[in-house]
C-alpha cells in the first residue's frame, strides 16, 4: 500500500496507476490543469453549443441528470444561465424509505429555480430487491442503483429524442479510470466501459428477476446511442474549478441545503455530499474497509492539491473521520433490505481487506496501516 | 339512469404532458399518449386533452397529437381542446379521432363559429371552457391570453340559452394544482344557471367530489394532476365515493 | 376467424373500433367499395356527425344501393351510433333525409333534455337471448337524436328523461345507439356478442 506523495490517495483504488515518482493520476491531472487555457476551452464549449441548436419541433436543447445535489445543481444553473440552453432535468426518484427530506427539498429547489424536472421512478420493490442482492453479492448495495442512475439519463434522451447529455466530471481524467476515455476530454460516450456500467446484469436474472423488470437498469446499447445520435458531454472538462467544495459553494448560494450531521456520524467533513439519502455515506464506510480510504480522503485530497491544508492536518482528519458511520444509518439500511445488523457485520467482515485491516476477537476492525505512510512494518 | 362522470384531464404544452406546479408553472410528465393509455386502463369515464399553448401561439388544433392518441385505439371517449377556432378545425378534430371538442377563446371571440360547429357536429360534441375567479366585483371570467379578468359576454349567454353547447367546463383558475381547493360557489354562478357543468381545478378528495356531484347541474368532475404518479388512481377514487351516481370502478383483466 | 368490414364513407375515425375488433380476434378491413365489402363476414357502419351529410357521403360512394342490397341478401350488419340511425327509413336532422330503410323507423331529435351524453344502462326487452348478458350494463352514449322503431325491432332501451331505443335489430342487421368501442370492457363484450350473434344467426 503506497500513498501518493502529494495527496493521501492510496494505490489500492481499482484501475489506478501511480507514476514512477509516486504521484496519483488525480494529482497529475490537477498539475496539468494549471496550464490549461480555460478561456480557450470555454470558447470550444460555446462553439459546441452552437451546434446543439435544437430542431424546430423540440423544446429542450439538452438533458441533465440531477439528484438535487451540489454537482447537478451547479450544472443545471450553468447550462441554463451561462450557456443559454434550455435543459430538461431528469431525476431518478428514490423509494420513500430511502430518500431524505433534504433530497426532496433540494429537488424542489431546482423546480423553484424555474427548471423543468422530469421524474422517473423505478418500481420500488424491484429496487429494494436489487439493493439487497447487490449488497449480498458485492457488499456494495449501490451496484444496482448506480446502474439505474446512469441508465436513466440516456434512456430519457433516446425516448424523447434529446441527443445532447451533459454529465459532470470525466472519470478518466479526474480519477484515472482510463477505460472510459473518449475521443477527447469532453466526450463521454465511453462511460459505458466503467466498472459499474460494464458489469452487466446477468446476476440480476440469476437472482430471479425478470427481464422486463430490469428495464430501468439497462444502459442503452451502442446501437441505440448511434441511432439517436446521443452525445454525452462532460461539463467538468470545461469548468476550471470543478471540485467538491466549489460546486457546493455555487449550489448553496442558489438554495441547496446541506447536512447538519457532524463528521463522525456520516464520515463526511462538510455534509455536502450524498445529501439526498442516508446510505451512500454508509457505503463509503464499506469502501474504506475494502480499499483503505473513504469520503474524507477525497475531501482532503482536494485541499492538499489546492494547498489549503497541510499533510499533517489532512492525516489527522482522515485518521479521525474517514470511514465513520453512525449505527443508526446501518440499522435503517438493514431494516430496509431485511437483514439483521449482526448479519450486516458478518457479511461486511468478509469483504474487509485483510492486507489493510485486522479484525480483533471482539469484532473491531483495526487498520494495519498509518495514514499517509503505508502498512505497518 | 345516466351516471355522472370522472374525467381525466391531460394538460399538454409544447407536445409534453405537464402538471401544474403552483400558479402558472408546468412540469413535464412525459408523453400524453402514455397517460391516456393509463387513464383508459384505469376506467376513467372520459379523457380530456387540453393543449394549452395553441391559442396564444396562434396555432390551430394539434392534429398530430389527436392522431397519435386516436391511433392507440383507446376504448374511452376522448375530448380535445386547444386552438379550435373554426368549424373546419372542429370537424377535422372529430375526424382525426376525438369524440367531443372543448372550445375556449373562440367561445368568446367568435360565438357564430361555435354555432356553425354545433350545427355540424351536434351540441353534444361541444363543451365550452369557462375559467373563473373572484374579483372585487364578484365572479369574473379569466382570459388566458390577456391574463386579465373580464365580464361575461352577452353573446355567450345567447349560446347557452340556445343550447349550442352541451356542457360547460367550469375551471377554478386560481386553485388548479392545489389539492382540495376547488371553490364550489363557482358552480352557482348566475350566468351559468341551467347549464350542465363539469367542475375542474383543485379537486382530488372524495368528500369534495361527492359534494360537487350532488349538485343537480353537475354532470362530471374533471381531475388533472392528482391522477398522476399513482397506480389505479381512478379506481381508488371511485371506491371512496358512494355507490350509485358514478360508474363502478373498473379493472381490466390482464389475461382474458 | 371472422372478418369485419368497416364502411368508410368519410364520417369519423375508426381507430377505436378497429382496435376493439382486433383485440377480440377479428380481422378488420376498411373500404367503401364492393370488392372490399363483399369479402367480409360482418359489415360495420360507424358514424359521427350529421345525418344529411352522412347519407350524402354514402350516396356519392354508391353505398346506399349497395348496403340495401346486402341487407336484402341477409348479410350481417351492425350500425353504431349515427350508423344505427342511418339504417332507419328517414331522418329529421336539419330537415328531412331518407335513410337506408333497412330497419323501419324514423330518427327524431331528443327534446328534453336535448342530448344524451355519458354512461347509461340499457334494459333488455327479452327478444334477443344472446344479448341478455348485457342487460343493465353501462355504455357510453353521445347523441342528440333517437331511433323510433316498431316494438318488434327493439332489443334494448335506455332512459334519460324519456325512454328511447338503445339496440334495434331486424334479422341479421342490428344497430346500437351507444359506442361499444368507447365503453371499455362492457363495450368489448357487447361487440363480441353482437358480431357473433349476427354472424351465427
Amino acid at each position: 500500500m503506497k500513498y501518493c506523495l502529494r495527496c493521501l490517495q492510496p494505490d489500492t483504488r481499482p484501475n489506478t496507476v501511480f507514476t514512477e515518482d509516486g504521484i496519483c493520476p488525480a494529482c497529475i491531472y490537477y498539475e496539468q490543469s494549471k496550464h490549461i487555457d480555460w478561456r480557450e476551452r470555454y470558447e470550444q464549449l460555446t462553439d459546441l453549443v452552437e451546434d446543439i441548436k435544437r430542431p424546430h419541433s423540440q423544446y429542450f436543447d439538452c438533458i441533465i441528470g440531477v439528484s438535487g445535489g451540489k454537482d447537478s445543481t451547479r450544472q443545471a444553473l450553468w447550462v441554463r444561465d451561462k450557456l443559454g440552453l434550455n435543459p430538461l432535468l431528469v431525476s431518478l426518484s428514490y423509494p420513500p424509505q430511502q430518500v431524505s427530506q433534504l433530497g426532496v427539498n433540494n429537488i424542489s429547489n431546482l423546480i423553484e429555480l424555474g427548471f423543468d424536472v422530469l421524474f422517473s421512478g423505478p418500481a420500488p420493490e424491484t429496487w429494494r430487491r436489487l439493493m439487497r442482492e447487490s449488497f449480498l453479492r458485492f457488499t456494495n448495495w449501490a451496484r444496482s442503483t448506480e446502474l439505474a442512475l446512469f441508465a436513466s439519463v440516456p434512456q430519457m434522451a433516446i425516448r424523447y429524442q434529446i441527443p445532447t447529455i451533459f454529465w459532470g466530471e470525466n472519470p478518466a481524467l479526474q480519477v484515472g479510470d482510463t477505460q472510459t476515455m473518449g475521443r477527447n476530454g469532453y466526450d463521454g460516450n465511453n462511460l459505458r466501459y466503467s466498472n459499474t456500467l460494464s458489469s452487466g446484469h446477468a446476476w440480476m436474472l440469476e437472482a430471479g428477476l425478470k427481464k422486463d423488470e430490469l428495464i430501468p437498469y439497462i444502459y442503452p446499447s451502442v446501437q441505440e446511442f448511434d441511432q439517436s445520435g446521443i452525445q454525452i458531454i462532460y461539463l467538468g472538462w470545461f469548468l476550471g474549478d470543478w471540485s467538491l467544495l466549489t460546486n457546493a459553494s455555487y449550489a448553496c448560494a442558489n438554495g441547496l441545503n446541506i447536512r447538519p450531521e457532524a463528521p463522525l456520524e456520516q464520515g463526511d467533513l462538510y455534509g455536502i455530499s450524498n445529501v439526498d439519502e442516508d446510505w451512500h455515506n454508509m457505503n463509503q464506510m464499506i469502501k474504506y474497509y475494502k480499499f483503505g480510504f473513504g469520503k474524507v480522503t477525497e475531501y482532503v485530497n482536494e485541499e492538499l492539491r489546492a494547498e489549503t491544508l497541510t499533510r499533517q492536518e489532512a492525516i489527522r482528519l482522515v485518521k479521525r473521520y474517514d470511514g465513520r458511520c453512525h449505527e443508526r444509518y446501518i440499522e435503517s439500511f438493514c431494516s430496509f433490505i431485511g437483514i439483521s445488523v449482526d448479519f450486516f457485520w458478518s457479511h461486511v467482515l468478509k469483504s474487509v481487506n485483510s492486507n489493510l485491516f485486522e479484525v480483533t476477537s471482539n469484532g473491531h476492525i483495526q487498520p494495519k496501516f498509518d495514514v499517509g505512510i503505508g502498512l505497518h512494518l | 339512469m345516466l351516471k355522472k362522470r370522472i374525467v381525466g384531464v391531460i394538460t399538454v404544452k409544447k407536445g409534453w404532458a405537464v402538471q401544474s406546479i403552483g400558479y402558472q408553472r408546468y412540469l413535464p410528465l412525459g408523453r400524453p399518449e402514455t397517460i391516456a393509455e393509463n387513464l383508459d386502463r384505469w376506467g376513467v369515464d372520459e379523457i380530456l386533452i387540453q393543449s394549452i399553448d395553441r391559442s396564444t401561439a396562434n396555432q390551430g388544433p394539434d392534429y398530430d397529437l389527436i392522431y397519435r392518441l386516436a391511433s392507440r385505439g383507446l376504448n374511452t371517449p376522448l375530448v380535445y381542446g386547444g386552438g379550435i377556432k373554426t368549424r373546419e378545425h372542429a370537424t377535422a378534430v372529430i375526424s382525426k379521432g376525438a369524440d367531443r371538442i372543448l372550445v375556449d377563446a373562440s367561445f368568446y371571440d367568435h360565438p357564430e363559429e361555435i354555432r356553425r360547429m354545433a350545427s355540424v357536429l351536434g351540441a353534444q360534441a361541444v363543451i365550452a371552457s369557462v375559467p373563473l375567479l373572484f374579483t372585487n366585483s364578484g365572479i369574473a371570467l379569466w382570459d388566458y391570453r390577456t391574463q386579465r379578468s373580464r365580464g361575461w359576454p352577452s353573446a355567450c349567454a345567447g349560446l347557452l340559452t340556445d343550447s349550442i353547447v352541451s356542457e360547460i367546463l367550469v375551471i377554478d383558475k386560481s386553485h388548479e394544482g392545489t389539492p382540495a381547493s376547488f371553490d364550489i360557489s363557482f358552480l352557482e354562478t348566475p350566468f351559468l344557471r341551467g347549464s350542465s357543468l363539469i367542475a375542474f381545478g383543485g379537486i382530488n378528495k372524495p368528500c369534495q367530489i361527492k359534494d360537487i356531484l350532488d349538485m343537480p347541474d353537475v354532470t362530471a368532475v374533471a381531475i388533472g394532476n392528482f391522477l398522476n404518479y399513482r397506480e389505479h388512481a381512478v379506481q381508488e377514487l371511485k371506491h371512496s365515493l358512494p355507490k350509485g351516481s358514478i360508474r363502478e370502478p373498473y379493472y381490466e383483466l390482464l389475461h382474458s | 376467424m371472422i372478418t369485419v368490414g368497416i364502411v368508410d364513407y368519410g364520417a369519423g375515425n375508426h381507430a377505436s373500433v378497429t382496435h376493439a375488433l382486433r383485440q377480440l380476434g377479428y380481422k378488420v378491413r376498411f373500404g367503401c367499395s364492393a370488392d372490399v365489402l363483399d369479402m367480409v363476414d360482418v359489415i360495420v357502419l360507424p358514424g359521427v356527425g350529421a345525418y344529411p351529410s352522412a347519407m350524402e357521403g354514402m350516396e356519392s360512394r354508391g353505398l346506399v344501393k349497395y348496403l340495401r342490397k346486402q341487407a336484402a341478401q341477409n348479410r350481417p350488419m351492425l350500425g353504431i351510433c349515427l350508423g344505427m340511425q342511418l339504417l332507419a327509413t328517414e331522418g329529421y336532422e336539419l330537415g328531412h333525409t331518407p335513410g337506408l330503410d333497412i330497419i323501419p323507423g324514423k330518427v327524431t331529435p331528443l327534446r328534453s333534455p336535448r342530448w344524451h351524453i355519458g354512461w347509461n344502462s340499457i334494459e333488455h326487452k327479452g327478444r334477443d337471448p344472446l344479448l341478455v348478458e348485457s342487460d343493465r350494463e353501462i355504455f357510453y352514449f353521445n347523441h342528440s337524436f333517437i331511433f323510433d322503431a316498431p316494438e318488434d325491432y327493439v332489443v334494448a332501451v335506455s332512459h334519460h328523461g324519456l325512454q328511447f331505443n338503445s339496440i334495434v335489430r331486424r334479422g341479421k342487421v342490428a344497430g346500437v345507439q351507444f359506442h361499444p368501442e368507447k365503453s371499455q370492457l362492457a363495450g368489448n363484450r357487447m361487440l363480441k356478442n353482437i358480431i357473433e350473434s349476427l354472424y351465427y344467426a
